[in-house]
């Protein structure tokens, strides 16, 4: 089953079609990057789902102003609405400044011996999000976009407006954090020592 | 630096916790398809409308997205505000008559146009020009 109708056509050419009012390309386009944008903003924003959805419209929104003027071969559907996403995400974290304290937040798991490998998926997932949240914004920013989005240091050298080596610096840094920040669960989230 | 650790399934370091996470925001959700359907509703709301086209440039920046219309596009909006065409030519004709009016008044309209109401204004009891400001404007392009 395509995920879409149009799994074929690459996102300009479905937003050059939206642009000349074709509205299947309007529904193609929505479903293919609602739920990247959405994760996205997910992750960004500490996991906040109401917040992430407004995000998410806000960003697409602007996609949809912007197509009339797309200029093909300018700039990727997707890498520019990695970069409004974030900095959306960026303007709303800095509104709410006094965000939750790590250990305010709900113990994720559950630390029986023989929880589920759901809820360890689960735990390590939200393991994951929390530490996220305590990165300093550009250092989320690039390992999510690295790590979890999968994308390219080029790629997001264009999204963060950098360069490729200060790329790798901040998602170098971002990682040896999240590893500090991550270490003191191990024995909970069902890690053992190696030797 | 802390030992190498693996889980049950031989993933090290931060691998495991990035699997994890991206094996969790795979599922769909009835949440996501409502937000899904709100953001294909604002597309079918914004998508333009033949004849009526705008001139963002998006390269990227979030700011991009918002530009005003402009060239070719805002001259077909100001243009249809006005009325169109016949309109425009109404307006052009009307502008042409008062520039000839002010500049050869008729007889009859001469003392209408005098601030006292009698006679009309000689370039020597006054000294100074009438037109001369329209005559600068000109030769300054």
């Amino acid at each position: 089953m395509p995920y879409d109708a149009m799994t074929d056509r690459a996102d300009e050419e479905l937003l050059a079609a939206y642009a000349r009012g074709d509205a299947a390309a309007a529904r193609a386009l929505t479903l293919r990057l609602t739920p990247r944008v959405f994760a996205h903003a997910l992750r960004m924003l500490g996991g906040d789902r109401a917040e992430a959805e407004d995000v998410t419209q806000e960003a697409l929104l602007r996609l949809w102003r912007a197509a009339p003027g797309w200029r093909p071969g300018e700039a990727q559907v997707r890498t520019w609405l990695y970069r409004v996403t974030a900095n959306l995400c960026i303007d709303r974290l800095r509104r709410r400044r006094s965000g939750p304290a790590l250990d305010e937040l709900p113990e994720p798991v559950d630390d029986r011996p023989s929880a589920s490998e759901a809820m360890q998926t689960r735990a390590r997932a939200d393991a994951l999000q929390q530490a996220l949240d305590r990165l300093p914004e550009r250092q989320r920013q690039a390992v999510i976009l690295r790590h979890l989005e999968g994308l390219s240091n080029p790629e997001i050298a264009q999204i963060m407006d950098i360069g490729p080596r200060a790329v790798e610096s901040l998602t170098a840094r971002g990682k040896r954090m999240l590893e500090t920040l991550l270490a003191g669960r191990r024995e909970e989230l069902g890690y053992q020592d190696d030797g | 630096m802390m030992a190498e650790r693996k889980d049950d399934s031989g993933q090290t370091g931060l691998d495991a916790y990035f699997s994890a996470a991206a094996a969790e925001t795979e599922a769909p959700s009835a949440a996501l398809t409502a937000l899904m359907a709100r953001i294909e509703a604002d597309a079918l709301r914004e998508m333009p409308r033949a004849g009526l086209r705008t001139d963002p440039v998006p390269g990227l920046g979030a700011g991009a997205a918002q530009r005003p219309l402009g060239g070719r596009a805002g001259w077909r909006e100001a243009l249809a505000a006005l009325g169109g065409w016949p309109a425009l030519a109404g307006l052009a004709a009307a502008s042409l008559v008062g520039v000839w009016i002010g500049a050869a008044p008729p007889d009859g309209l001469a003392p209408l146009l005098s601030p006292l109401g009698a006679g009309t204004f000689v370039l020597d009891e006054t000294g100074v020009d009438p037109l001369s400001g329209f005559d600068l404007a000109l030769l300054e392009g």
